[in-house]
Order: C-alpha cells, then structure tokens, then sequence
C-alpha cells in the first residue's frame, strides 16, 4: 500500500499542539444592496492580508440581479498601494457567477488547487509576497444587471 | 466605470493586517437527539452567543430524517438572558418554517436572509434598536405537526465578536 502525505497549507510555525495546531480562521463578510450596473462595475468588498491563506468556506449569496441578460460576476484582488508587482487579477479567486439566478452559498475559489494557498500567490504571475494587504473585488462582467438586488460575500482565511 | 463599495462587517477598530484584519471566528456547535413530543410547538435550547456576536453565513442546521413526519417545521430564532431584550424573544429571526420531514445531512443555511450576514446577533431580533448587553439564546422551535423522532437536530452556529 502507498502511503502519500497531502501538502499541508497552513503555518509550520505551530506543532499540533500549540494554539491546536493553527492561529484562528478569520473572516471577511461584506455585503452590497446593487443598483442596475453596467458591465465593468466593480465592487470592493474589502481588504485582507496578502498572506491570508483563503479557505474553502468561502461562499458567495446573491439575488437574481437580471431580467433578460445573462450577466456575471467575478472575484479578484487588486493591489493596495502598488504593492503587487503584477497587474490586479479580477478573477483571481472565482469567475463567472451567474447574477441572472439566484445564488446561495456558491463556493467563491472556483479552483479546488487554490484552497489554503495565500492570497498573493493566486495573483497571475505573481512570485512572492508582496506584504500589505489585498483588496477583495467584484466585478460585473458579460452584461448590465438591471434590478436592484443583495450580493453578499463570505471570506474565510487564516493567517500564518 | 462604476466602483462600489461594499459594507464590511467587522470590527472596524482593526486594520486589516493587525490580527489579520480580523478576529477569530468563534463557534457553536450543539446537537440533540430528540424524542418523539406528544404536543408541540415545543422549542429546543442549542446555547448562548453574546448579544453582540456577528453571525456568519456557513452557519448550518443539519438533521436525519427519522426526525418528523407530515408537515413538521423548524424555527431558529434568538431569545432574551435575564430579561435583557427590548423587545420579546423572536423564535424566527434567523430560519422560519424549514422543512424538516427530509433529512438534511449537508447542512441547510441557519440563517436564511444573506443581506443580514454578519449583523451582530441582537440586530436580528424583531424591533431591537441597541445592543442590550450580555448573552442571548439561540433556540429552535420544533412546529405544525408531532416529531416522530428519535432523531437528531445539530446545529453549527459560527460568529465574530468584535
């Protein structure tokens, strides 16, 4: 039998046992009543540590924001005081929600591979930890959105 | 081009890098392995929040399906400590009328409405203006028709306090 060893994400600063093994799971709720919007509006959700290693219980609510069109949303960051070396990444953490139906708990990452991993490295092309913190954004893509309506997002995240 | 921002809600005494911008999430997990009730409504105890506990959206409600028949529902509201409310107990303020009578084993949102997500706990009772201090009851209330039961109510309840 094969015994392989998953790749940890989380500080190995810390044994199992001191602070149980891990420093306490932080979160980021924001949430913004959206007028019709064009295409390209953004939404800033809020801030977080560049080294804010991004969890799975991360979810996504929203109402059904369109009456005809199909538009939807993506998650990126952006710098924060030019403190990435790249360009912000509008899609960095999820792409593609779809705002024309109703949403309730959509995972925001949508790449299984990115879960725990600091929020710089999910920055396209990004090498290293640029420190500081990281604007969490939305942005409306593919079409307006044409009723008033809730988006509310949930960041998890744990800091080394 | 538009730029909107959100409303963030958390403490703003922090900046977003000391404590990593937050503080813990802090967790409250209890579980009942209820009998079958001859009456009912009939309401169940899960624990106490401070009344000042932003509550998250991945709190969950789970619970098998030996638990009800016929047209069981189940509330979650939040109740006063020592009297400390304003106004009375509000038994729905979190999940009104889910249906219990299939089981629910990955979890159903304990808190319905996402626009409230991250509001501190009194914010959701019914009418209350301020914050009155200490702790609340978080309570389920079991409706509309007698559990079968035994069966198994849990629920995860995770918050911040600021």
């Amino acid at each position: 039998m094969t015994v392989f060893t998953a790749t940890e994400r989380r500080s190995h600063l810390l044994s199992a046992v001191s602070h149980g093994g891990a420093y306490d799971v932080k979160n980021l709720t924001s949430t913004i009543e959206l007028a019709a919007s064009a295409s390209g509006t953004t939404i800033n959700f809020g801030y977080i540590p560049s080294n804010a290693r991004l969890l799975n219980t991360s979810r996504l609510y929203n109402d059904d924001l369109s009456n005809a069109a199909s538009p939807t949303l993506d998650i990126g960051l952006a710098a924060v005081d030019g403190n990435l070396e790249n360009s912000d990444d509008p899609d960095a953490i999820g792409n593609g929600f779809s705002l024309s139906a109703a949403g309730s708990d959509n995972p925001i990452i949508s790449d299984p591979v990115n879960i725990g991993l600091p929020a710089w490295d999910l920055v396209l092309s990004e090498t290293s930890d640029p420190g500081g913190v990281l604007m969490v954004y939305g942005s409306v893509k593919d079409a307006a959105t044409a009723i008033l309506g809730t988006i509310t997002a949930e960041i998890y995240y744990v800091v080394d | 081009m538009t730029v909107f921002t959100a409303t963030e809600r958390r403490s703003h005494l922090l900046s977003a890098v000391s404590h990593g911008g937050a503080y813990g999430v802090k967790n409250l997990t209890a579980s009942i392995e209820l009998a079958a009730q001859a009456t009912f409504p009939h309401t169940i105890t899960f624990g106490y929040v401070p009344s000042n506990a932003r509550l998250l959206g991945s709190s969950r409600l789970y619970w098998d399906d030996t638990i009800a028949t016929s047209t069981t529902t189940f509330d979650l509201g939040l109740g006063a400590v020592d009297g400390n409310l304003a106004q009375s107990d509000d038994p729905d303020c979190l999940a009104v009328d889910l249906d219990i009578t299939t089981a629910s084993t990955t979890g159903t949102l304990a808190i319905t409405a996402f626009a409230d997500y991250g509001l501190p706990a009194w914010d959701f009772v019914a009418s209350e203006a301020s914050d009155p201090g200490g702790a609340l009851r978080v309570y389920g209330t079991v409706n509309d028709a007698l559990t079968s039961g035994p069966g198994t109510i849990t629920l995860e309840l995770n918050y911040v306090v600021d």
